[in-house]
C-alpha cells in the first residue's frame, strides 16, 4: 500500500558503511530528508 | 545539495543518502568521495519499496529527452561511472522529507532516472515539516 502524506513512516533500519545498524527512529525529533540513489557515482 | 548544506543544517534537518549498493563498497566510495552528509545502504531495498520507488524499463531508460539530460550533465562534468556486479541501472531513486515525529511530509518519486526536484522545493518541504 502506498505510503502518503502525513502517514507515520516505520522504523527502517539502514547499514552504515562499517556494517553497524542504523534505525530511522534514531534520527526522531529533526526533519529528516532522504535521498535515494540510483547508484553512488 | 552539497553547495547548500548549511541552508539545511540551519533548520535542523538530518541528511541522509541511501542506496542498496552493500555497506562495504559504500565505504570504499566515500574513502575516494567523501560525502558532506551519511550515506547507508538499504541492500534489501525495503526502505525503496516502502517509499515505492519504482524501476523504469530499458525503453525508459534510453529515452531522448533522458539521453539528453545525461548529456547535459557531462558537459557540467559530471562523469559516467562504470556499474559494478549487483548494480540495478532500472532501479529510479527519489527524495523524501519526513517531519520531527517521523511522518512523511513530502515525497518525490523519481519519474525517470535524472528526475530529481530541486533544492529549493526540498529546502521549502524541510521548512513545512517544521512548521507543521
Amino acid at each position: 500500500m502506498p505510503m502518503n502524506i502525513g502517514d507515520a513512516v516505520g522504523d527502517l533500519v539502514f547499514l552504515r558503511p562499517d556494517g553497524s545498524e542504523l534505525h530511522l527512529s534514531e534520527l526522531r525529533g529533526h526533519p529528516i530528508v532522504l535521498i535515494f540513489l540510483r547508484h553512488l557515482a | 545539495m552539497a553547495q547548500r548544506l548549511g541552508e539545511f543544517q540551519a533548520q535542523g534537518a538530518q541528511i541522509l543518502a541511501v542506496s542498496f549498493t552493500p555497506p562495504q563498497r559504500i565505504r570504499a566510495f566515500l574513502d575516494a568521495h567523501p560525502l558532506p552528509f551519511p550515506a547507508v545502504s538499504d541492500p534489501e531495498r525495503k526502505a525503496y519499496q516502502a517509499f515505492s520507488l519504482s524501476k523504469t524499463s530499458w525503453a525508459g531508460f534510453f529515452r531522448l529527452g533522458v539521453l539528453a539530460r545525461y548529456l547535459k550533465l557531462m558537459f557540467r562534468g559530471w562523469r559516467l561511472e562504470k556499474y559494478a556486479k549487483g548494480d540495478d541501472v532500472l532501479q529510479l531513486g527519489g527524495d523524501m522529507v519526513l517531519d520531527a515525529a517521523g511522518r512523511l511530509a513530502y515525497s518525490y518519486p523519481s519519474s525517470e532516472p535524472t528526475d530529481r526536484p530541486t533544492v529549493d522545493a526540498l529546502l521549502d518541504a524541510v521548512k513545512q515539516a517544521k512548521g507543521g
